[in-house]
């Protein structure tokens, strides 16, 4: 019996021995800054894949996609490729405002003519600014299948 | 050498010679079926009622038929009837409760070591196959071209009809009718588990009206239209589908919003001939889409963005977005029509069979 408070006693001293105040580290300020993410520019598609396929060859016209966004608009270049604006279970529409759903932290941009609303999801995180990189998530017509547009600026 | 003597037994012949009687009791009996009263059409998912009627006849005043009673049904595999059919017989006679004149059918078992199962082929041995084997080998589909089946079916209890000489009969069936088919014929297979499907003229003293395939069974076919079976839905007593061209999206399938590709197998002609443009050096499609509205628009002209791809061994590919395709813009798209030509359109490949343009509809799931 005594051992064993012996032992408690030595553990418990070492325990406290042990402890010592954390490391402080230098932050920048800046770093600990949220900035709005920035994706105005011209975009041109890349790629279509449908349902995880690469159809891009399939369709000789399907890079000549363009997204044009601007501060709060965007406008579609013509082009022979779906998008999730243009489905005709509504009224179609090829230019209007958008939005993220998070300014900071997108996943998905709401497109809009003012009247419906459009929710297309971001394929890959968008850094705050300088993005080459966009991805687009969405359905069509049969809600199962999904495609993935992946554009360039 | 010691030579066998022939040892005339007296006992034997007379008892053969007695029995001989007994034995056309027991095998002669007919089965006419009269008539069949069947919906003209119905809707997938609809049950439906079916009732065959039957004479049948022992020939002989006797009372020795003591029989199970077989009813087969021919319809499309989809339908599944050998676990959504229900089936009956009714008569007005009524001999003994062990042997009624009434009764359910069930689907029959197969079990080939119980006396009432075994199956009887056109020579009247026993075949050593199940009733539903033979049943499926021996009897044709009628219009069919495929995809279609018998089930057989057996009263519960062996049937006796007394020494009534013709009694007439009836089955009745209910059935759910089944996806994938707008159209089929329906068939029906009527006999005994006696002579199986014994092939043989019909009995000169038949009082049937109308002629019998055998004395000892009947078959009838009738046709059945289905409503909402879908734009895939095919009629099974049209020409059996090819695979001469397909549309594909994603694998849940598609509607006309979508991006899809379609494929043109030139090696897929009628009845597996190859088409007109096998081995052709250029294929272009041909394509009429059919509005929400019922109007048409048709992108017929052969010009460079309705050029195929050359995408293996004479099968050719399109990718296209119907509604920049057309040039629809918010107007539904409900079919779209194909046919494929060569360049100058000289040779125009249509839906074998049919020579009429192919159709498909919107397919998601």
């Amino acid at each position: 019996m005594r051992n064993i408070l012996f032992l408690t006693m030595t553990l418990s001293l070492a325990m406290f021995i042990s402890c010592d105040e954390a490391d402080s580290f230098d932050v920048r300020q800046d770093a600990l800054v949220d900035y709005v993410t920035e994706i105005n520019g011209t975009w041109t598609l890349h790629s279509v894949h449908r349902d995880g396929t690469d159809i891009t060859s399939h369709m000789p016209s399907a890079t000549g996609l363009t997204l044009q966004v601007e501060a709060g608009s965007f406008t579609l270049g013509s082009s022979n490729l779906p998008f999730p604006t243009l489905g005709n279970a509504r009224t179609p529409f090829s230019s209007g405002s958008w939005s993220f759903d998070d300014d900071y932290q997108p996943t998905s941009i709401n497109f809009t003519n003012g009247t419906d609303v459009i929710v297309t999801s971001l394929a890959m995180p968008l850094y705050a600014s300088n993005n080459s990189s966009m991805g687009l998530t969405f359905s069509m017509g049969c809600g199962a299948t999904s495609y993935q547009y992946n554009f360039k600026k | 050498m010691k030579m066998r003597r022939f040892n005339f037994n007296y006992k034997t012949f007379i008892f053969g010679f007695l029995a001989l009687p007994l034995v056309f009791l027991f095998v002669t009996s007919c089965f006419d079926i009269t008539g069949v009263t069947q919906p003209a059409s119905a809707k997938v998912g609809e049950t439906i009622t079916i009732t065959v009627n039957v004479n049948g006849s022992t020939e002989t005043e006797s009372n020795q038929n003591y029989k199970f009673l077989r009813l087969g049904m021919l319809a499309p595999k989809s339908w599944d009837v050998a676990n959504k059919a229900t089936v009956r017989f009714d008569s007005d006679v009524v001999i003994d409760a062990a042997r009624p004149g009434s009764g359910p059918m069930i689907v029959d078992g197969g079990d080939t070591n119980f006396w009432g199962e075994k199956s009887k082929g056109l020579d009247g041995e026993n075949s050593g196959n199940t009733v539903v084997d033979d049943m499926n080998t021996i009897l044709d589909i009628g219009e069919n071209y495929g995809e279609s089946e018998w089930v057989a079916f057996r009263s519960e209890k062996p049937v006796d009809f007394g020494s009534t000489k013709d009694k007439d009969f009836t089955f009745t069936i209910t059935v759910e009718v089944g996806p994938d088919h707008s159209g089929a014929q329906l068939g029906y297979w009527v006999g005994s588990h006696q002579n199986g499907f014994k092939q043989e003229n019909a009995w000169n003293g038949s009082t049937h009206t109308t002629p019998a395939v055998s004395r000892h069974w009947d078959t009838f076919f009738e046709k059945i239209v289905i409503t909402g079976a879908g734009a895939d839905a095919t009629d099974l007593t049209g020409p059996a589908p090819t695979f001469t061209a397909t549309v594909a999206a994603g694998a849940n399938g598609y509607t006309f919003d979508d991006i899809i590709t379609i494929n043109f197998d030139a090696k897929e002609g009628y009845l597996g001939a190859n088409t007109a443009l096998y081995n052709a050096g250029e294929v272009y499609m041909c394509a009429t889409a059919l509005l929400g509205d019922g109007t048409t628009i048709a992108k017929v002209d052969r010009s460079a963005s309705a050029k195929m791809t050359l995408s293996g061994a004479d099968t050719w590919t399109k990718t296209i977005w119907p509604p920049a395709y057309f040039g629809v813009s918010n107007q539904i798209i409900t079919e779209i029509h194909l046919n494929f030509q060569n360049a100058d359109g000289s040779i125009v490949v249509k839906n074998p069979g049919y020579g009429t343009d192919m159709v498909f509809g919107e397919k998601c799931q």
